[in-house]
């Protein structure tokens, strides 16, 4: 579906890897594609003349401005405006159907009802403007309109950490306290009262959710139920069929604290492991904040940086998939974050992937080394209050987490 | 406020603070100090402004260099004129306090120079000013758009892309062609063929 490339994103960034990223993505085609690609790294124009930049021609009194602001008055614009943008020349193409401003308007004018069609742009015609989408559907939109010579470092990398993986190395290092069948004595003087993170494995087994909680059962459980994913509320069928199908920077994440209140079957799946049962934030009863959520979400989903508020411990067990964590002790901040000085605000400039990709080595060298791990499915990490942390799915997780107060 | 205090020709003689009354005229800004502080901007064509600190610093660009210590004298503005400094640096008076920018400000300093300081909601006053500002023609529009890319200035920067925004909603192909003065590099055939896939656009 994508507009001016017949490569699906998949391909085309497998066949930029093979020059620019990672070699072990090479694959035999790989060069001529790279020269078929639409947006390359601003630095490739040093090779060829740099009058040659479609981007500049096709933007006139543009052309001075930086990609983010021209993108920001577009951002302004409706789906009309954009789509007659795209005909105005290759330039304007590439920036009019830039994916972030339709999923901008997508979750703005359809808020949870849509039905994700390969991209925000085909969902945003198709349930905007259904007669003409079907009329001119067929081979792709863009079919026969070739773009190249487009030179753009904000962009390139824009569409560059929408399609990258987490690297193995990133991966490898697995430091965690992991234990099974301690006693609940043992969790709470080796981990709870010195806060230090462990994970917990094989406390899961009476779950029934371990062996109910596949995608179709839920979703026939939750018919109905809209949850929070995002700025919106959707149903499960719909957020799957957008997780199963998107590749974009910041996926959408199904973070739901009202869960066990919509569908109650939910909440007999599962119960608070033996060590997290007691719960001084309980005593608030119906006015206590939100506490538990169930998370679903797909490879490269996550959380970036941050505590928990209210200076609350939690748990977190995976159903199904797996996620890496990355923590650091209260007194630690981690490299790339920076703190509002009362700590009530946390600023992380950049999205999960991107954090791996500049700051991971750093702290390497660091005397205080992060815990890291990889939670799997059956598997439960303890988050010790006031630690920083990390969270990215490796792959389409469903996971139950609670926030307590701890003795 | 009258229109013509914004405007081009207004901008022949330095813009008056009133609290710049009584300093030095050499004393230098200085970051975590009490009190205000100004500094003179200059514009590519040699016109001096002096600017409160404060307002100056609304602008990321201007942020930079003040603490990189370039604040001490006159800071040149080659790429800005002064009739577009002028207006610039009216605009930074009036939202001074804007939440839309006092917020990164109070997250990124770190000397604790604005700890008590307020923002306040842009108020009916500051929302007809900032119409004013940009009831501008294209190429003025233009130069204030460079402006704010260039200082990176978020109220700025929220106030011309909302004019830009508004000059190209609603036009024609053709319409926007002329307006920006751009090269239309499809062939008659891809237009054609573009045209028609993105028919629902043109109803």
């Amino acid at each position: 579906m994508h507009v001016y490339e017949i490569l699906s994103p998949t391909e085309r960034y497998r066949s930029l890897c093979g020059e620019y990223v990672d070699e072990d993505h090479t694959h035999e085609d790989g060069d001529k594609q790279v020269q078929d690609h639409a947006i390359q790294p601003l630095g490739n124009l040093l090779l060829y003349d740099p009058s040659s930049n479609i981007r500049d021609h096709g933007l006139g009194t543009l052309r001075v401005l930086s990609d983010e602001l021209v993108l920001d008055v577009l951002s302004l614009l409706g789906g009309e405006d954009l789509g007659r943008l795209a005909a105005v020349s290759k330039s304007l193409h590439v920036f009019s159907t830039h994916e972030p401003l339709w999923r901008g308007l997508v979750l703005e004018e359809l808020k949870g009802g849509f039905s994700f069609a390969g991209s925000w742009r085909s969902t945003y015609i198709a349930a905007v403007k259904p007669i003409s989408s079907n009329s001119s559907s067929g081979a792709g939109i863009g079919s026969g309109i070739r773009i190249r010579d487009f030179y753009s470092d904000y962009l390139f990398q824009s569409w560059l950490c929408a399609s990258l993986e987490m690297k193995s190395q990133w991966l490898q290092t697995d430091n965690i306290t992991r234990r099974r069948g301690i006693s609940q004595e043992e969790f709470i003087s080796s981990f709870e009262e010195p806060n230090k993170p462990v994970l917990l494995e094989g406390c899961l087994e009476g779950w029934p959710a371990m062996r109910k909680w596949d995608r179709d059962s839920l979703v026939r459980m939750c018919k109905g139920a809209r949850f929070a994913v995002g700025p919106v509320e959707m149903k499960l069928e719909d957020y799957f069929q957008y997780s199963d199908t998107v590749s974009e920077e910041r996926p959408l994440y199904l973070f739901d604290p009202k869960f066990a209140e919509k569908v109650p079957e939910m909440h007999l799946d599962y119960e608070v492991p033996v060590y997290f049962r007691e719960d001084l934030f309980s005593v608030l009863g119906e006015e206590r904040p939100d506490y538990r959520w169930i998370i679903i979400g797909p490879a490269g989903s996550g959380s970036s940086f941050h505590v928990d508020p209210n200076s609350t411990s939690a748990w977190n067990a995976v159903i199904r998939g797996s996620k890496k964590w990355v923590m650091f002790p209260p007194e630690v901040v981690p490299p790339g974050v920076h703190p509002s000085p009362d700590g009530a605000e946390v600023a992380c400039p950049v999205s999960i992937i991107e954090w791996f990709m500049n700051f991971y080595d750093e702290c390497k060298k660091w005397k205080k080394r992060p815990v890291e791990c990889v939670c799997k499915a059956g598997e439960i990490v303890f988050v010790p209050n006031g630690w920083w942390h990390l969270v990215i799915n490796l792959e389409d997780s469903i996971a139950i987490t609670q926030n307590y107060v701890s003795r | 406020m009258s229109s013509g205090d914004s405007g081009p020709s207004s901008s022949k003689q330095l813009v008056q603070q009133p609290a710049a009354a009584g300093r030095s005229p050499n004393q230098p800004p200085l970051l975590g100090a009490g009190g205000r502080k100004v500094i003179v901007l200059k514009s590519g064509d040699e016109e001096e402004f002096e600017v409160d600190l404060l307002d100056a610093m609304q602008s990321r660009t201007l942020r930079r260099a003040i603490e990189d210590g370039c604040g001490d004298g006159p800071m040149p503005l080659p790429n800005l004129t002064g009739p577009v400094l002028a207006k610039v640096v009216e605009l930074f008076r009036r939202h001074r306090g804007d939440p839309r920018w006092a917020d990164e400000l109070q997250e990124t300093e770190k000397e604790g120079m604005f700890k008590d300081y307020a923002p306040q909601k842009p108020t009916a006053e500051v929302k007809g000013f900032d119409r004013e500002f940009v009831s501008v023609d294209r190429d003025a529009l233009f130069d204030l758009l460079r402006a704010a890319n260039f200082l990176e200035a978020p109220g700025l920067l929220d106030v011309t892309c909302d004019a830009a925004a508004d000059a190209v909603m609603n036009m024609t192909v053709e319409e926007v062609r002329e307006y920006f003065g751009l090269v239309n590099d499809y062939t008659p055939e891809e237009e054609a063929a573009l045209r028609k896939q993105h028919e629902w656009a043109f109803q």
